[in-house]
């Protein structure tokens, strides 16, 4: 048995196919399912009957076109674009889409007493693997892993070929809601089938067919002076409702093409729309249609040999008319669906040409232009200290107690590649280590001991590249105390007390005592130091040891997150209010960009094609935001609603590469590849 | 040196020099008309009916008499009227020749004069074949200046649209003009400001129908015999004299506002010779549409009576709407010409073709093309497309989708909220709806950004 989905522009179908036949899939009881969504205040995305019930009284709180988002050319591919409701609150386009794929899941499951069958998804002939790797996103997101991914025109060839036993080539012609798609296919004896040519309109389709409906009715009633107020009932009508005033034409349209004439009716407005003054209306649409299957016949690189429509507008008789003509003109032989005589013929022709197709299924790859895949959980950091280095996690346990410091306690690494928590080679054995620091300029990681010993290694190496020896008694730090954070550039190296004295060791040594203790240090490329507090940021000359400026955050963690670019010299707080990036590179923080709609709970900097970029954790819509660290813009997204929420984001800054740690020490791996603009 | 498009059609003219150098395509000269016009300002093509006064308007444009007027008939061959800067680049073979002249636009246009459409001489091949989908050269101009004179005749829409269609869907690169917007009923309706409302009404007409058709085109009247006397520099003192007679008349004004044939009755009535009023005459056929704008006769000079007929003839609104299209030469331009290329392999074997196809739908996933969705917005904005939305909604939406700043005096949700209702395609039709939500996705991400 196996299942296919139809995720079409305006509604979405299913259907199960068990030896030869087929059947449809009732979603909540109809043949096709609305493809809009609601967001529900509770933050849940609705589809079906849910959605449209509750639209009537928020219209706002819905979206329809969420086919057409991934139809249409724009600056931020697919699977990185943001639906908006109600103005500014978003939601991730894939996240729509996998409500409206999971709710039809829902009934397939239904259907097959909870029982997964392999899936089906198509999609437009033109679609690219961009365009297509949304769609495989939001399945994946819906908790379906889909087994073959198939266009509706190719589903159309499968049909064809398995009801008529047709070679050669064929013409299909699928008019959708809003698109039309014209391809060429080759159905070759072997088995196969390949697209030849593909052309289509994305601006074209039965809705333009509703909006002439729709006009129609607004010059009727404009045409004569005392339905005025009926004609603002109506305008009223199609601006507060689009989606009942489109849903009524669509009825109009079909009854009208159907029995002669059909009357449009709302409150106390009732219009008659006759079948020939609606295809006089439409003719111009029409003629459309046929000028771009025209072309695809004439000026393509193989002529077909037939042709089929397809589609729910193609159910309209004036467009099949007008092909079946075209095709006559043409010599091409125009085949009809309703005369297939195979079972099931309810179902959509995509769903049909599912059910022909000879499995195992593939060759339709999809693929991000901008791929961020996020593992969860595959890594153990456990409750030891952890800094990223760009292989991997450089994990060891910090040891307080200066009795400690000779216990042979290995500080490890944790490589990404491996996912084997725990069990790759020893990295090294420093005489005991309070705390761990990378050093993204040299690659080089550093240790500070209880006792105040550093040591800076080549990651890998088990004898340290530098190292500085016990130093806790010239700085005012108290034996009581312990070391909290530790930072490294070049031949510097700095770290701080739990008493708040910050001491730096390099070419000079020197240090100096803030007022709070940090708990995070690094250096910029300056280079300068910045300490982070649990209120403020304390910029620091290390030459000198003194603080060049202090900037204030607006509020304790954890409901303020930080990040530091060392290298590029910027630093990022976020709030349950905003984003916003300070420059350090000139003795104080000037502010560079800020943005109010997105709140962060959790903060770093990678690096993409050496350009750095700031990763936000978003607690409220749980996803993982990419912004250009430098301008703020955002240049990708991921989706994690199902995925535990971070306590804490980790990156070396040199790589593509941030680790989310979760409460109980699992690591998650957020990985960009490709270049983000 | 002149100045390319912009750097999406650079980057098919790289391709199209590339795909030159191939043997077995064979199409030197096609692919280096295709890098030409990539690295060419933008191709603006005027056609319409003979004797529409397409070579007046040209002339106008150019500020001088190059293309041949006064005979029927008169563009026997498609003329290029380019900047200087761009001689050597032979135009398409036979049918073409090229001018190489500098004129206000020059640097921002290159305007293509075409025979008119309505003849029997086998000229106006060359003018359909650049319009129609069918033909090789289609694709050729960017963008289209179409005259219309009165009432569009029955083939004008269906031009229009064939022209619309060889792209991949709207650009609003198709400017209607009424042209020689002073005929129009010279002698039914009295006054001139009256009379140029039914000049753009007319146009507007066409346009609507057109609207209907969902395809957006702008429109503009001209004047082109006032734009030329402006232009041409035609104004002497001689008539800037016997104006200031009329003008300094009341009631010789008032009849000259119902035209000539009036205005010579109350002239002779005064006892002056009709034949003294002959300059005039050959100068401003067509005094009564000028009549109301005239300076008063002692501000009266050759520069103001100049400039009167250049502000009439509104040859500058032209001109700022091609300039508003030269703003957009590099979206324009590399969408003619790669629909252009598409055709034009698909002719060569389907391997090549796929091959082809593939390179260019990989190039216009490149960055440089990451912007054009809306600024293709902005375009079809500035047309009648959304004509019932407000004109300030509009204007903002435009500044906001070109990335300029545009004050509104309301917060920008209530503004967004409007252009949310605008996002139904079963109510304004698939393009529409997605024009508007091109501009909510623009002002969401500046809200948030």
């Amino acid at each position: 048995m196996i299942a296919a989905i139809d995720f079409g522009a305006s509604a979405t179908k299913a259907a199960l196919f068990e030896e030869g036949s087929s059947r449809p899939v009732l979603i909540d009881a109809a043949h096709e399912s609305s493809s809009a969504v609601f967001l529900h205040r509770d933050g849940r995305l609705l589809s079906g009957v849910g959605a449209l019930a509750s639209a009537q009284r928020r219209p706002h709180r819905m979206q329809a076109a969420l086919k057409r988002r991934i139809n249409r050319p724009d600056e931020i591919e697919p699977v990185h674009q943001e639906v908006e409701f109600d103005t500014v609150v978003l939601r991730p386009l894939v996240r729509c889409v996998a409500a409206v794929i999971g709710h039809a899941w829902q009934a397939v499951l239904q259907e097959t007493g909870g029982v997964e069958v392999p899936l089906l998804l198509t999609h437009p002939v033109g679609w690219n693997e961009i365009q297509r790797a949304a769609l495989l996103e939001a399945a994946a997101l819906a908790g379906v892993r889909p087994a073959g991914l198939l266009s509706e025109a190719e589903a159309v060839g499968w049909h064809i070929r398995a009801a008529r036993q047709l070679t050669g080539t064929l013409l299909v012609a699928d008019v959708g809601a809003s698109t039309l798609d014209v391809a060429v296919l080759d159905l070759e004896p072997s088995d196969r089938i390949t697209v030849r040519y593909t052309d289509g309109d994305n601006y074209l389709g039965g809705d333009d067919f509703d909006r002439e409906v729709l006009a129609l009715v607004a010059a009727a009633l404009s045409d004569d002076p005392r339905d005025a107020a009926l004609l603002t009932e109506f305008t009223e009508f199609c601006d507060a409702l689009p989606h009942l005033a489109a849903r009524e034409a669509e009825r109009v349209k079909r009854m009208a093409a159907e029995t002669g004439a059909a009357v449009f009716a709302r409150g106390d407005i009732a219009v008659e729309v006759a079948r020939d003054e609606f295809f006089d209306a439409t003719a111009h649409l029409v003629d459309r249609i046929v000028g771009r299957v025209r072309r695809a016949i004439e000026g393509g690189t193989t002529r077909p040999e037939a042709m089929v429509v397809s589609g729910g507008a193609a159910r309209l008789s004036s467009i099949h008319d007008a092909l079946a003509e075209l095709a006559d003109e043409a010599g091409v032989a125009c085949l009809a669906w309703d005369e297939s005589g195979l079972p099931g013929t309810a179902t959509t022709a995509v769903s049909l040409g599912a059910a022909s197709m000879p499995r195992p299924w593939g060759g339709n790859t999809a693929r991000a232009r901008r791929p961020v895949t996020l593992e969860h959980a595959v890594l153990s950091a456990g409750a030891a200290q952890a800094v990223a280095v760009p292989d991997g996690l450089v994990v060891g346990t910090p040891m307080l107690g200066l009795r400690e410091q000779s216990a042979n306690a290995p500080v490890e690494l944790v490589r990404r590649s491996t996912r084997r928590p725990r069990d790759d080679r020893l990295l090294l054995r420093p005489h005991g280590v309070a705390a761990l620091g990378y050093d993204p300029s040299g690659d080089r990681l550093v240790t500070v001991a209880q006792d105040r010993s550093a040591c800076v290694w080549d990651i890998g190496e088990d004898r340290p590249l530098r190292s500085y020896r016990a130093y806790w008694q010239s700085g005012s730090a108290k034996p009581s105390s312990s070391v909290v954070a530790v930072a490294a550039r070049g031949r510097q190296v700095a770290w701080a007390d739990s008493d708040a004295v910050v001491s730096i060791v390099g070419s000079d040594r020197t240090s100096l005592r803030l007022g709070h203790p940090p708990h995070r240090l690094a250096f910029t490329a300056v280079p300068y130091l910045l300490a982070v507090g649990a209120d403020r940021i304390t910029l620091i000359d290390p030459g000198t040891a003194e603080t060049l400026d202090v900037l204030q955050l607006p509020g304790p963690a954890p409901r303020t997150a930080v990040a530091l670019a060392g290298e590029a010299s910027l630093v990022f707080t976020a709030s349950d209010r905003d984003i916003q990036c300070y420059d350090c590179s000139r003795e104080r923080f000037t502010p560079v960009w800020k943005r109010d709609a997105f709140v962060a709970s959790a903060l770093a900097v990678v690096r993409v094609e050496s350009h750095p970029v700031l990763i936000a954790y978003d607690t409220k819509i749980r996803l993982y935001r990419a912004l250009d660290a430098r301008t703020g813009v955002q240049k990708a997204l991921k989706d994690a609603e199902h995925a535990a929420a971070p306590a804490e984001l980790l990156a070396d800054g040199t790589t593509g590469v941030a680790y989310a740690r979760h409460e109980r020490g699992e690591v998650s791996v957020l990985t960009f590849a490709g270049a983000l603009p | 040196m002149i100045a390319g498009p912009g750097p999406a059609s650079e980057a098919l003219a790289v391709l199209a020099e590339e795909l030159a150098v191939r043997e077995d395509l064979r199409g030197e000269g096609f692919l280096a008309d295709v890098a030409a016009q990539c690295r060419q300002p933008l191709r603006v093509m005027v056609a319409g009916y003979v004797s529409s006064g397409k070579s007046t308007l040209v002339n106008a444009l150019l500020g001088r008499e190059l293309a041949g007027v006064n005979r029927r008939e008169t563009t026997a061959e498609v003329t290029w009227y380019r900047h200087p800067d761009l001689a050597g680049q032979p135009p398409l073979g036979g049918g073409h020749r090229a001018v190489e002249t500098g004129f206000p636009l020059a640097d921002r246009l290159v305007l293509i004069d075409s025979p008119g459409l309505n003849t029997d001489s086998g000229s106006q091949q060359a003018t359909l074949n650049l319009l129609s989908a069918s033909h090789e050269e289609a694709g050729t101009a960017a963008a289209l200046v179409y005259l219309v004179v009165g009432e569009p005749a029955a083939g004008d829409v269906e031009r229009l649209a064939d022209f619309i269609a060889l792209g991949s869907g709207d650009l609003g690169n198709v400017v209607l003009v009424g042209g020689k917007a002073e005929t129009v009923s010279e002698t039914s309706i009295k006054d001139s400001v009256e009379r140029r409302e039914t000049v753009e009404e007319s146009a507007a007409k066409t346009e609507r129908r057109l609207l209907i058709r969902k395809a957006c085109v702008r429109s503009v009247a001209v004047s082109q015999q006032l734009a030329m006397v402006a232009r041409c520099g035609r104004v002497r003192q001689e008539h800037v004299d016997l104006v200031r007679v009329i003008v300094g008349d009341p009631e010789l004004r008032r009849f000259a506002e119902n035209g000539w044939a009036q205005l010579g009755l109350v002239w002779s009535a005064r006892g002056r010779a009709a034949e003294a009023l002959a300059p005039l005459r050959a100068l401003i056929p067509s005094l009564g549409w000028l009549v109301s704008e005239l300076p008063a006769a002692g501000e009266l000079d050759v520069a103001s009576l100049s400039a009167c007929c250049e502000r009439v003839s509104r040859l500058s609104r032209l001109e700022q709407v091609l300039a508003e299209l030269a703003d957009d030469a590099d979206l324009l331009t590399v969408t003619a010409a790669t629909e252009r290329l598409r055709r034009w392999v698909d002719q060569r074997g389907r391997l090549r073709a796929a091959k082809v196809r593939e390179q260019l739908d990989r190039m216009w996933s490149g960055e440089e093309f990451e912007a054009f969705p809306r600024r293709r917005a902005a375009l079809l904005l500035s047309t009648s497309l959304l004509a019932d939305i407000p004109v300030a909604d509009r204007d903002w939406a435009i500044a906001l989708l070109r990335g300029k700043p545009y004050e509104i005096p309301e917060p920008l949700t209530a503004v967004i909220q409007r252009w949310r209702r605008r996002t139904g395609s079963g109510t304004r039709g698939v393009l529409a709806a997605d024009v508007a939500q091109t501009v909510v996705t623009a002002a969401v991400r500046q809200l948030t950004g």
